[in-house]
This record gives C-alpha cells, sequence and structure tokens, in this order.
C-alpha cells in the first residue's frame, strides 16, 4: 500500500507537506495508528540518526513502542472481525428470507 | 619458563610450616606476608625450600631479571600451586566510567582506571572472560601461549562473533520452530561464519533459539560479505516477536541486495526482548556469509 514519509522516514497514511509517497507491502491490512509508528528507509537511501548513527535501506522499524503498535492493530483486527461477522449474519438472513419467499412462491403455486 | 610448586608440611617438629617451590634454574625465588619477605635463589634442579613460615596468605615471585611472576597462596598443611613466567596480553575496550574485570575463573583482574581502554596482561592460558559493570556486557578469548596477544570489546551486546554463538545471550542459532511462506531450510554454522546461501525453491533461515534481551541497546548491527547474487534476491535481518512464520511475527527489519563486504543496522525502540532471525532468498546464487551480530 501507499504510505507519505517525512524527512526522518516517518510514515503517515495520508498526503502532506513535504512527504514522499511509497508503496510499501509491509504495512498492507495495517491499521493507521500502527503505519504511523513506523519508520520505512527505501532501499538505496539512508537515515542518520540524531547519534549520528546510520541506517540504509530498505529499512522498516518502530519507532514507537512496539506494545503500542500491536495493541493497536489486534484491536483494529477485532473490529474489523465483528464487522465482516455482523455483514456475514445479515446477508445470511437475507438469503435464509430470499430462500423462504421463493418457497412460499412455489407452494402457491402448486396449490398446496 | 618454570613452574613453582608450593608443598606444605604440617609440623611434627619445629615452629611453621616448609614450602618447597620449583621454579627455573637460577631465579630469584622470594616469599612475603605482612611486610616480611625471605629470598632465595632456585637451584639446578630448580627447587627453593622455605621453612618456618607461619599460615595465612604468602605472595610467592619469581624473577630471572628479565621477567616477573607473582601468585597469591594460602599456607595450610598440605598444598601446591605453580607460578609461570607467562604472559599474554588481551585489549580490553569497554564503555568508559565503567569496570572491568577480566577472569579465568580462578584469577580476576580489574582494570586500574575507568576510561575505556585496558591492556591487561594476563599470567596464564585459559579462556579469559571480560565483563563491565554498567550492562553487563561480556566477551571472551581463549590465550594458548605467553606472547599471545587478543582483543575484547564489551561495549557491545555480542550474539554472534566470528563463530562464537553466544549461547549465552541467544541460546544458540538454529531453525527449529521457524516457518515460511515457503518451503524453508536452515543456514549453515561454520567454524567462522555464518554461511546464509540461497536454495533452489526454498528460503534460507537461521534465528536466535530464544529472545534476545534487548534493555539498554538501542541498534541491531550485522556484518557480512555478499558475495554473490542474482534477480536481486535479499538477504535480511529482522526482528521478531515470536517464532512461527517469520513473516507474520517479524515487526522490523533490514534488507540489502547489494554485493561486498557491508554492514547494516537496525533500529531497536520500544521492546525489550526480540528474536533475531536472518533469511535469503531462493536463488543459488546469492551466497551470504556473516560474520558478527551485535547490538548497542
Amino acid at each position: 500500500m501507499i504510505v507519505y514519509l517525512d524527512a526522518d522516514y516517518r510514515c503517515y497514511v495520508t498526503q502532506g507537506e513535504n512527504r514522499v509517497a511509497v508503496d510499501a507491502d509491509y504495512f498492507n491490512g495495517k491499521c493507521p495508528a500502527f503505519i504511523e509508528g513506523y519508520q520505512f528507509v527505501p532501499e538505496g537511501e539512508t537515515w542518520v540518526r540524531e547519534d549520528g548513527e546510520t541506517f540504509r535501506g530498505e529499512m522498516i522499524a518502530p519507532w514507537k513502542p512496539w506494545e503500542e503498535l500491536d495493541t493497536a492493530q489486534r484491536a483494529y483486527e477485532r473490529e474489523l472481525a465483528e464487522t465482516l461477522s455482523a455483514e456475514n449474519a445479515a446477508l445470511l438472513s437475507d438469503m435464509a428470507q430470499l430462500v423462504e419467499e421463493v418457497y412460499q412462491s412455489d407452494m402457491e403455486m402448486m396449490g398446496i | 619458563m618454570g613452574t613453582a610448586f608450593l608443598y606444605g608440611n604440617g609440623g611434627s617438629g619445629g615452629t611453621g610450616a616448609t614450602l618447597t617451590i620449583t621454579a627455573p634454574a637460577g631465579c630469584t625465588v622470594t616469599v612475603s606476608k605482612d611486610g616480611k619477605t625471605k629470598t632465595k635463589t632456585a637451584g639446578t634442579d630448580g627447587l627453593a625450600v622455605f621453612k618456618g613460615l607461619s599460615t595465612g596468605e604468602w605472595t610467592v615471585t619469581i624473577t630471572d631479571g628479565s621477567q616477573q611472576a607473582s601468585k597469591t597462596v594460602t599456607v595450610t598443611a598440605d598444598y601446591a600451586t605453580s607460578i609461570t613466567f607467562f604472559t599474554a596480553t588481551i585489549n580490553v575496550t569497554y564503555p568508559a566510567g565503567s569496570k572491568c574485570t577480566v577472569t579465568d575463573g580462578v584469577t580476576t583482574l580489574t582494570a586500574p582506571d575507568t576510561s575505556g581502554t585496558w591492556e591487561c596482561v594476563v599470567p596464564n592460558a585459559g579462556t579469559w572472560t571480560a565483563r563491565e559493570s554498567a550492562k553487563g556486557f561480556s566477551d571472551s578469548v581463549s590465550i594458548n601461549s605467553s606472547g599471545d596477544f587478543a582483543e575484547l570489546d564489551v561495549t557491545k551486546l555480542w550474539l554472534y562473533k566470528n563463530g562464537d554463538s553466544r549461547t549465552d545471550n541467544t541460546g544458540g542459532w538454529n531453525a527449529a520452530g521457524w516457518t515460511s511462506n515457503y518451503p524453508l531450510t536452515a543456514g549453515v554454522l561454520a567454524s567462522d561464519r555464518i554461511k546464509m546461501y540461497g536454495t533452489v525453491g526454498k528460503e534460507t533461515l537461521l534465528a536466535t533459539d530464544k529472545k534476545v534481551d534487548l534493555s539498554g541497546v538501542t541498534t541491531l548491527f550485522v556484518d557480512f560479505n555478499v558475495m554473490s547474487n542474482q534477480s536481486n534476491n535479499t538477504y535480511a535481518l529482522l526482528l521478531n516477536s515470536a517464532k512461527g512464520n517469520y513473516q507474520n511475527t517479524k515487526y522490523g527489519y533490514v534488507a540489502t541486495s547489494s554485493i561486498g563486504v557491508q554492514k547494516l543496522s537496525l533500529p531497536i525502540n520500544g521492546k525489550d526482548s526480540a528474536y533475531i532471525s536472518m533469511v535469503v532468498g531462493g536463488n543459488v546464487n546469492l551466497k551470504v556469509d556473516v560474520f558478527r551480530i551485535w547490538a548497542e
């Protein structure tokens, strides 16, 4: 998916001033809170940390505490699962209703 | 090079113990305790005998004018020890401001200051381990012969070093308990490197057997050589929250397809422990030798 990088290679899910768009498969299926806790240095590029340490891409690493990002992602996946489950239940109910209507119609036609 | 043996005899007649020291013929042998010193010259048979010594801790010193060796022994009814003209130097690098010791399990030496560098002279062969006081990092080296020179660096949390799997920190390196979206094979532990070589149709993986304690470190490093590559296959160093499918449990990684001797680094933020793993893609032309992995 497309993420947007600032000058420190921190990730954002929305465009913004001086942010560069990159394609990063690692973030497929990840929620915004998870993505925006990460840095992504593309291959061929280099980030220099404030202590002088150099990091060469391709590199992906969280800059926020991992537990915080993992908690956010799990909550997102739970909510997604609940939503999908509710939609699935509604679809099944609609299908059952359709089947009942067809059955009743068939019974009428047969004079039963 | 000589050996000094001390024999203590319980006094069945007369006062004090008798020490018999074997040393290089002709060298000067001195025993001292509480400011009292006795000196003899080792005979052609290498023996120097001291009688009437009180029980307690004695320092035995031998010298031939150009070299010297010392040993502390406790005199009891029966005892023995050895002293040799043996010196080897270990250059120790440790965090400035912290204390540092070097030990072989019998003798412990302490750095004279907290400067961060120490030219440590050890008195015998063996495995010598340096440890620093700030974070408890350690490093070991084997000294085999007098005159040997070695280097130890305890500013780093070593995870792999030129053939040493650092099982104290890693539990060892293997592929047990790991899977991938593709068939998996294990990297190879050679005598002085890890061989991460590509295999057709499989990914090659090697990982720490246990979670590494990363408290107190901020960056993971790896020294390696990509000897050959094809089609931009990559070598990756990863942080994993758990074993299992490494694709699902990875939470950080650095990867390269560049050829040559190089070093990669990966920031470690906000997680006190993790599995460290390495993966290469399934191309037989991808050959990576890994020499050192550490954290600072």
